[in-house]
């Protein structure tokens, strides 16, 4: 699994999460054992999983394509958010 | 809130008072426009009227349709409303004939902040909205006449301070009182709508974003984080306000200006479309929906003119469509010409600017951009897009302003 900049206008603030070898479905059942995190209503259902941690930072998954992402909280200061992302995903693996 | 989006015109209006999506860039390009324009204080002071009248006529419908009687009431709905639509955090405080607001987060200064301020200097403050929300808040809450009240933005977020500040007096402002349009107005429009190619899927495409963003407010900062982009909720007769009226005063007093100042709003549509366009087809969201974008040109226009009619433009329809060759939109309503022919009737020149520029950059993504790659949507990109050579030229054809029945804009190889 490896992180890759998302190509969105807030600095660093999205992440898209490359899960290589692991297929999603694994993904997915992973962070629902996860303490970290927890799944939250989606407006978009089953088709649009969100899974938040305690700081407010989310985890979304598009099942349907395999789409991962890390959105970290807004109020993380653009220069830790890297070192945030990170930490998420260290956290993920 | 109590949103509205109307089936029969694909208008949206919170309460009874229009209103549509716009994003950040948008939002910055188009008081930017009005600023380079008019200049710093005759536009801050054009932009905070107009603000001032948009917002009071909602808040005074907001208000009058809710259970809320005390200055206090009002004043905590006003706050939420402003807040639920994106515009930022803002307190006001009003005693007998003196008050303040403080604002943080304001969508205008912080996100030109966010935008612009490690590289530009600005020594203008940049939140006259929120300056004529201010006004119109107090009035309304405390029942005092209109037009009785006059801000001053003394702090602004881009100009480096920590929050935004305004003053508040009672004292008399200049009355401008032409006529606002509201729900009753653009609905009664006499509108000949015929559907166009694809319109199953635009329908389709204009439902799901509806209902998606029918959820989308305002986070504890009062902001609204979608797509890649701030968006706002924001006041038509706002957008169309600044535009329409530095328009008139271009006509009547530097016609040689007229045309440089059309072009400019024209862009404002490449924008928006570049932007919020852009930032939804390549999100999570849209992936979750429909799947990755594929570089199918009749898919990609459906897609685009769904978006328009979700956002609350109107009633978008593809007329023909040719990939590589030719588009020919049709609004039959949108958001910018009932405004205009409430305010000044009929006019010679077709002035649907948005739309124009909008429908040229409809054309422009579906021609240049390989959908199936990564996507980063930033200005390098904007600039390769917009600024080296379009390739595609925009005429407006036919105009609602001029009287006909529909806009038309044809867009074409250059």
């Amino acid at each position: 699994m490896k992180l890759k900049k998302s190509g969105g206008c807030f600095r660093n603030i999205r992440w898209m999460l490359d899960l290589e070898e692991e297929t999603v479905e694994d993904f997915i059942e992973k962070i629902k054992k996860s303490s970290l995190f927890r799944e939250t209503v989606s407006p978009l259902g089953d088709r649009l999983l969100r899974f938040k941690d305690n700081d407010g930072n989310e985890i979304i998954v598009v099942p349907s394509t395999g789409r991962t992402e890390i959105r970290l909280h807004y109020l993380i200061p653009e220069s830790e958010r890297k070192a945030k992302a990170e930490e998420i995903l260290k956290k993920l693996r | 809130m109590s949103r509205f989006c109307s089936g029969k015109t694909d208008l949206m209006y919170l309460w009874n008072t229009p209103v549509v999506y716009h994003c950040h860039h948008f939002n910055l390009f188009l008081d930017q426009t009005i600023e380079d324009t008019l200049g710093p204080q005759k536009s801050y002071e054009l932009r905070s009227n107009v603000a001032y009248r948009a917002w009071y006529q909602l808040l005074a419908d907001a208000i009058s349709n809710s259970d809320v009687s005390t200055p206090i009431e009002k004043l905590t709905l006003a706050k939420t409303i402003f807040k639920n639509m994106g515009h930022g955090k803002i307190n006001l405080f009003w005693e007998t004939n003196k008050g303040e607001a403080i604002g943080e987060f304001l969508h205008y200064g912080y996100s030109w902040k966010q935008k612009y301020g490690e590289f530009v200097k600005r020594f203008h403050p940049a939140d006259p909205v929120a300056a004529g929300f201010a006004r119109a808040a107090i009035e309304v809450s405390f029942n005092l006449p209109t037009f009785s009240l006059t801000t001053d933005e003394t702090q602004c977020i881009a100009i480096d301070s920590e929050q935004c500040y305004f003053t508040i007096d009672l004292q008399s402002s200049p009355k401008d009182e032409y006529p606002l349009v509201d729900r009753e107005y653009c609905e009664n429009l006499e509108m000949l709508y015929r559907p166009g190619k694809y319109e199953e899927k635009v329908r389709e495409v204009a439902k799901a974003l509806k209902e998606f963003t029918a959820g989308v407010k305002g986070d504890e900062r009062g902001l609204v984080e979608a797509f890649g982009v701030y968006v706002t909720m924001h006041l038509s007769n706002y957008y169309n306000g600044i535009t329409y009226e530095t328009l008139k005063y271009l006509e009547e007093n530097k016609p040689f200006l007229t045309k440089p100042f059309a072009n400019l709003a024209k862009e404002s549509g490449h924008v928006c479309v570049f932007n919020t366009f852009g930032g939804i087809l390549t999100s999570a969201e849209w992936e979750s929906l429909y799947g990755k974008p594929s570089n199918d040109p009749e898919l990609l226009i459906s897609y685009l003119t769904g978006i328009a009619r979700a956002l609350g433009f109107g009633k978008w329809v593809i007329k023909d469509f040719e990939p590589n060759k030719l588009l020919v939109l049709r609004t039959y309503i949108n958001y910018e010409a009932p405004y205009y022919l409430a305010r000044f009737g009929h006019c010679k020149e077709p002035n649907n600017f948005f739309v124009r520029g909008a429908s040229q950059a409809f054309m422009v993504l579906i021609d240049k951009l390989d959908w199936e790659s990564e996507i980063t949507l930033n200005d390098e990109l904007y600039r390769k897009l917009f600024k080296e050579g379009i390739g595609w030229k925009v005429e407006e054809t036919k105009s609602i302003c001029t009287g006909s029945a529909y806009t038309e804009v044809v867009v074409t190889r250059e």
